[in-house]
C-alpha cells in the first residue's frame, strides 16, 4: 500500500488512527498490538506471501537476541550467536535481492547459461533487515537490553510508517518509545503537517519531475541533444530528492501521529558544498548505519592511510550494493567512495578556500552525474547518456524538443530547485508568524492539490520501493 | 556419623570428577579435624576459613539464599562456634558440587534446546524459500503450444484475432525481435479493449521493461475510455498482469482468468 494512494489516505489511515486513539492512553501495550496488526495488514496488502517472511524475521531476531544475551550472561561473548544471526539475515536478503545478480555474474564470467528464477523482491526487505541487524548488533555490544516482548520486536521491524522505505530506525533510538511514549493533540497536528508536506513533495513535485525524465528517456537517439539530456537528468536529480525525502517526511509525520520520534533522514542535501557534506545530508539513516556497523568496526579513520582508503571503498561499495543488485549501483557507490577519498586526502583543503558558489557547482555536478548511473541500470547505456551530456553521440546542442521541454517544465524545475533549499520553509515560517491564517490556508491548499493529483494521477510508486 | 553420611553420599556418586572433588573435600576435612581437636586458636582460624568461604561461594556459584536453604540458620551458628565446622564445610562442598552438576546438566539441556530451535529456524526458512522458489519457477515451453491450447480449449480466436508484430509495436510499444517468443491477440471490434499478450524472454531483466510498457498501455486505455466507456474501464481495471519465470502474461478480457489458467497449466 502506498502512502500516496486513496486507499491509504481515506481508508487505512483514518481507521488505524481512529482505533489507536479509541484505546485508552494507559493501555499502551494494546495500542502497540493494534499498530502491529495494522502494520502487518499494510504490508500484506501488497505482499500477501512475504508478510510471513517479515514475521519470521521478527521471530528469529527476537529469539537470537535472547540467545546472545544468554550466552553473555553465561560468560561467553555472544559472538557465535551474533555471527549466526548475521549470516541468516544476510542469507534471506541475499537470496531475494542478490541471487539473480549472482547467477547473472557467474553466467557472464564463465560463459554459462545456468537457468534460474529471479524472485520478486519483497518490498522493504533491505530496510527491515538492516533494522533487525541494528537490534542484534546493539544487543551484542550491550548498548541495549534484550527485548522481552516478541510483539515489541515485531512492531519495531514492521511499524508501517517506516516499513517500506525507511528511514532506517536503530533499535536504540526507539527502544524506550516502544514502551513509553506520549501521543497528544499537538504532536498529532505536527505529524499531520509533516505528512502533508511529504505528500505534496511526492505527488506535486516528484511525480511531475518523474514524468519529465521518463519523457526524455523515451526519446529516440536522434532527438537527444546535449541540453535535452541535461534537462532529463536534472529532472531525475530533483525527482529522487523530492520522492525520497517526501516519503521520509510522510514516515516521520506518521510516526509522530502515533507518538514516535524518528530521526531525520535528509537535511537539504542539494545545498551541500562538498561530497562529504552531501553525504552528511542525504539518506542519513543509511550512512549512519554503515558508519556505526561497518565503517567503525573496520577501524574507521583511526588506522593507516591505505587501510582507511580500503575501509572507505568497502563501505561505499556496500552502500552501492545495498541500493540494488546490479553493477551500476556498485559503480555508483564506489564513485562516491573514490570522491570522498579524494576530498579527504587530495583536494579537501582546496575546497575550503574556494568560494561557496564554486564548491556548490562542483558538488552538484558530481551528484547529477552520479544519478545517471543510479537511474540507468545498464552500465553501457549509462555511459552513452553521460557521453551525450558532454556532446559525445548527442544530436546537437538543442532542437525543437529541447525548447518545448524548457517551455513546459521551466517553472517546475525552478520551483523544485528552490524547494530543495531552506528558502521556502523560512518564508513559510515568516508568513505563519505574520498572518495567523496562513498556516491553515497553506496546508489546506497543499492537501487539496495533492489529493487532486492522487485522484487524477496514475500509479506512481516511490523510487526507493525497489530497494 | 557425619563420616558415614558422607561415605553413603560418596557411594551414590558415579562421576570421576565428582569423586575427585569429594576426595579433596575429605582431605581438607581430615586436616581440619585434627586442628579442631587440638586448640581453640585453630577453631578461630576455621571460623575465619568459614567466613572466607561464605562470600566466595556466594560470589561464584552458590547464592547466599541457596546456602541458607540448605543449611539452617542455627546450623550456621553452630558452625561459626566451631562445633560442626568440618561437617558443614563438607556439606557445603557437596552441595556446591551437586549444584554445579545440576547447572551443567541444565546448561547442556539448554544448549540442546537452543540448538534444536536454531535448526528449526533454518528448516522453516529452507521450506519457505523452496515453496517461494517453486511457485515462481516456470517450465521452458514453446509458446506455440500455449497458443494452440488457448485456441482449442478457450476458443481464443473467436474473441480476438492474432495481431502482427507491427501492432505489438503500435499498441504496446514492444519490438517482438527483442524477445524469444511473443503471442499477441487483439479484438478488432469497435470500442473493444480485449487483448492478450504472452512474452517469453531470454533474460529476466527484460521483464521489467515489458511490465512498464503493459502498465502504461493499460493506464492509457483507461484514460481513453474514462469518460464514456465504463464497461471497458471495468475490464481494463481487472486486467491480469503477471510474471512467471521467464514469461510475462497480460490479458484484458472477461475470460482473462480462463486464459491465465491455460497459460499457468502450460508453464507450471
Amino acid at each position: 500500500m502506498l502512502f500516496s494512494s486513496i486507499v491509504f489516505m481515506f481508508y487505512f489511515l483514518p481507521i488505524t488512527i481512529g482505533v489507536y486513539y479509541l484505546i485508552p492512553r494507559s493501555k499502551l501495550s494494546w495500542r502497540n498490538i493494534w499498530l502491529l496488526i495494522a502494520s502487518l495488514f499494510f504490508y500484506s496488502w501488497g505482499e500477501p506471501v512475504y508478510v510471513f517472511l517479515m514475521i519470521y524475521s521478527a521471530a528469529f531476531n527476537y529469539y537470537m537476541a535472547k540467545e546472545i544475551e544468554r550466552e553473555k550472561v553465561n560468560g561467553g561473548s555472544g559472538k557465535k550467536n551474533m555471527l549466526f544471526t548475521l549470516a541468516m539475515n544476510l542469507l534471506i536478503l541475499g537470496f531475494f535481492k542478490y541471487f539473480g545478480f549472482l547467477m547473472d555474474t557467474i553466467n557472464g564470467i564463465f560463459n554459462l547459461s545456468i537457468s534460474y528464477t529471479a524472485l520478486p523482491l519483497p518490498i522493504g526487505i533491505s530496510f527491515y533487515t538492516f533494522q533487525g541487524l541494528s537490534y542484534i548488533f546493539d544487543v551484542y555490544r550491550g548498548k541495549v537490553k534484550v527485548q522481552k516482548n516478541p510483539l515489541s520486536v515485531a512492531l519495531y521491524l514492521a511499524l508501517f510508517p517506516q516499513l517500506i522505505a525507511g528511514p532506517i530506525v536503530n533499535y536504540r533510538d526507539i527502544e524506550l518509545q516502544l514502551d513509553n511514549r506520549t501521543s497528544n493533540f499537538t504532536k498529532f497536528g505536527e505529524g499531520a503537517v509533516r505528512f502533508s508536506i511529504g505528500l505534496g513533495k511526492k505527488v506535486i513535485l516528484a511525480n511531475n519531475l518523474g514524468a519529465l525524465y521518463e519523457y526524455v528517456s523515451a526519446l529516440s537517439d536522434s532527438n537527444l541533444t546535449v541540453l535535452t539530456v541535461w534537462i532529463g537528468i536534472i529532472g531525475y536529480t530533483l525527482q529522487i530528492y523530492f520522492d525520497f525525502s517526501g516519503y521520509s517526511d510522510m514516515a516521520i509525520g506518521l510516526g509522530r501521529m502515533f507518538g514516535f520520534e524518528f530521526k531525520e533522514n535528509f537535511n537539504y542535501p542539494y545545498i551541500a558544498n562538498s561530497i562529504t557534506d552531501f553525504w552528511r545530508r542525504w539518506h542519513m539513516s543509511l550512512s549512519g548505519w554503515f558508519r556505526d556497523y561497518v565503517y567503525i568496526p573496520l577501524g574507521g579513520n583511526r588506522v593507516t592511510i591505505p587501510r582507511h582508503i580500503l575501509n572507505l571503498l568497502i563501505v561505499w561499495s556496500l552502500t552501492g550494493l545495498w541500493h540494488g543488485a546490479n553493477w551500476n549501483f556498485v559503480a555508483w557507490g564506489t564513485y562516491f567512495g573514490i570522491l570522498l577519498i579524494l576530498e579527504k586526502y587530495v583536494w579537501g583543503r582546496l575546497l575550503d578556500k574556494l568560494p561557496p558558489a564554486i564548491c556548490h557547482i562542483y558538488t552538484m555536478l558530481i551528484v547529477i552525474i552520479s544519478w545517471v548511473f543510479f537511474s540507468i541500470t545498464d552500465i553501457n547505456s549509462a555511459f552513452e547518456y553521460l557521453g551525450r551530456m558532454f556532446g559525445v553521440g548527442a544530436a546537437g546542442i538543442a532542437n525543437s524538443t529541447t525548447w518545448y521541454l524548457v517551455r513546459s517544465n521551466a517553472i517546475l524545475i525552478v520551483a523544485s530547485a528552490i524547494g530543495s533549499t531552506m528558502a521556502p520553509i523560512r518564508e513559510i515560517r515568516r508568513l505563519e508568524k505574520q498572518y495567523r491564517w496562513f498556516d491553515t490556508v497553506f496546508m489546506l491548499g497543499l492537501i487539496i492539490i495533492s489529493v487532486s493529483y492522487l485522484i487524477y494521477g496514475s500509479y506512481n510508486p516511490f523510487l526507493y520501493f525497489r530497494f | 556419623m557425619a563420616k558415614k553420611k558422607n561415605k553413603k553420599k560418596k557411594n551414590n556418586s558415579h562421576k570421576a570428577g565428582q569423586n575427585q572433588r569429594r576426595q579433596q573435600a575429605r582431605h581438607t576435612k581430615r586436616g581440619k579435624n585434627s586442628n579442631q581437636n587440638h586448640n581453640i586458636e585453630n577453631n578461630q582460624q576455621k571460623k575465619q576459613v568459614a567466613d572466607d568461604k561464605r562470600p566466595k561461594n556466594n560470589q561464584n556459584e552458590t547464592p547466599i539464599q541457596d546456602v541458607k536453604d540448605f543449611v539452617r540458620n542455627d546450623e550456621i551458628e553452630k558452625i561459626l562456634d566451631g562445633e560442626e565446622l568440618s561437617q558443614a564445610e563438607n556439606e557445603l562442598e557437596l552441595y556446591a558440587s551437586a549444584k554445579r552438576e545440576t547447572e551443567t546438566d541444565g546448561k547442556s539441556q539448554g544448549h540442546s534446546k537452543s540448538f534444536a530451535i536454531k535448526v528449526g529456524f533454518i528448516l522453516i526458512l529452507i521450506v519457505f524459500l523452496v515453496i517461494i522458489y517453486s511457485a515462481n519457477n516456470a517450465k521452458n515451453v514453446d509458446l506455440k503450444s500455449v497458443e494452440t491450447s488457448l485456441v482449442k480449449e478457450e476458443d481464443l480466436g473467436k474473441e480476438m484475432t492474432k495481431a502482427s508484430d507491427r501492432d505489438l509495436m503500435r499498441f504496446i510499444g514492444l519490438d517482438s525481435e527483442n524477445y524469444e517468443q511473443v503471442i499477441y491477440y487483439k479484438s478488432t471490434k469497435e470500442l473493444a479493449v480485449e487483448e492478450l499478450l504472452i512474452v517469453k524472454v531470454a533474460s529476466k531483466g527484460q521483464l521489467d521493461g515489458i511490465a512498464e510498457a503493459v502498465e502504461s498501455r493499460v493506464d492509457g486505455e483507461i484514460d481513453v475510455y474514462a469518460s464514456y466507456g465504463p464497461k471497458q474501464v471495468a475490464q481494463l481495471e481487472s486486467a491480469v498482469l503477471r510474471e512467471k519465470g521467464n514469461y510475462y502474461f497480460y490479458c484484458t478480457s472477461d475470460k482473462a482468468e480462463d486464459y491465465e489458467e491455460v497459460f499457468m497449466n502450460a508453464v507450471q
